[in-house]
């Protein structure tokens, strides 16, 4: 609907044609046109003619050696400067992203740490027999406890110590019974 | 003499690596006419030219240049530029301070030709040169950007900030100034 009314439109708008324009205002415009036409020819020219005729005094050699010179110092200078930045971050990124590594792997173990720990720690226990009698958890009071990226160093009150893997694979709790 | 050609022989044979001897030797002496009319002082346009170079070299090989090896030109021009503006406030300031001094030692105007004439014509040459030292010195930027930088109106309105029309009329004007004042036999050979 609006689709029509909108071509209606159009074609009653397409209907009206503009104003004629006065031949005086044609005439004008058209000199205007002309005259700028003749006066661009008219520049072209000149600045063809002066380009032609006269042209930048030549550079003495001492000045271009020296240029170049300089030219060729901050190339050298330039060029030292981006192989700096490469190797530094080259350095850099082999320096940090065993940190980074650890960092992410440390965090990740720390956010699942308590199940982690309830879930492996009986398995580990009854294999390494280090006589724990306690129930261990993170916040133990009688226990202490260390992380080292996914490794947890139990002590019991015996000072016996245990290297206990953590693994979030694990998938039910231990029961507090079994330990 | 034509842009185009001479920034292709400015191509480096290697591949990327810009040719900048070429490059120099195609442009150098347009720009040193620029430093030179923007300084009035051959020490002070030899100056200002190594600097703009320096800069573009270091625009080129950072990557911050991300225009085509065409306009290396208009930004060296364009440092000369600003560093000539830098310049002259630095002067005015100092000489603010030490006015009487400065008033009191004579003006050393160096005086190297800008121009060559290719018929040997120096009459004319000294002419044109006169007519360019003395004109305003607006007027005489715009003939040399467009006449041997070879610059477009739209660039060198680009280059000085201005609006294109603006660019055209005073160019204008100073063609008309030009014509009015130099020997008609000095632009015909």
């Amino acid at each position: 609907m609006m689709t029509e009314n909108g071509t209606k439109t159009e074609e009653t708008l397409r209907r009206l044609q503009p104003t004629p324009v006065r031949e005086e205002l044609r005439a004008h415009l058209l000199a205007a046109m002309l005259q700028e036409s003749v006066a661009v020819q008219k520049e072209v020219q000149e600045r063809d003619e002066l380009r032609a005729r006269f042209s930048p005094a030549s550079v003495p050699s001492a000045l271009r050696t020296r240029l170049l010179g300089a030219m060729r110092e901050t190339l050298k200078k330039q060029r030292f400067h981006v192989t700096y930045r490469r190797v530094a971050a080259a350095v850099a990124a082999v320096i940090l992203l065993p940190v980074i590594a650890f960092l992410l792997i440390y965090n990740h173990d720390n956010a699942d740490e308590s199940y982690a720990v309830t879930a492996e720690l009986p398995l580990q226990v009854l294999s390494g027999s280090c006589g724990l009698q306690r129930s261990i958890t993170p916040a133990g009071e009688n226990t202490a406890y260390s992380v080292l990226s996914d490794t947890f160093l139990l002590q019991d009150a015996d000072s016996s110590t245990i290297r206990v893997r953590v693994s979030s694979q694990v998938p039910n709790p231990i029961p507090d019974d079994v330990i | 003499m034509s842009r185009q050609k001479t920034d292709d022989s400015s191509t480096s044979v290697e591949g990327s690596r810009p040719d900048w001897d070429a490059w120099l030797d195609a442009h150098c002496a347009r720009l040193l006419l620029y430093a030179r009319s923007q300084t009035r002082s051959e020490s002070d346009a030899e100056d200002l030219l190594q600097i703009a170079l320096i800069r573009l070299v270091r625009a080129v090989e950072s990557g911050e240049f991300r225009k085509t090896q065409e306009q290396w030109a208009a930004y060296v021009l364009s440092c000369i530029r600003h560093d000539a503006i830098d310049l002259q406030r630095r002067r005015n300031a100092g000489q603010r301070t030490e006015r009487v001094a400065a008033t009191q030692q004579p003006q050393v105007v160096e005086c190297k030709p800008w121009l060559t004439c290719q018929d040997d014509a120096v009459t004319a040459r000294d002419e044109v040169e006169r007519l360019l030292r003395n004109m305003r010195e607006d007027y005489a930027e715009l003939i040399i950007l467009h006449v041997w930088q070879e610059l477009p109106f739209r660039e060198i309105a680009e280059m000085l900030d201005l609006p294109l029309q603006t660019v055209v009329s005073r160019y204008r004007s100073a063609m008309k100034f030009l014509r009015q004042h130099l020997n008609p036999d000095y632009l015909t050979k």
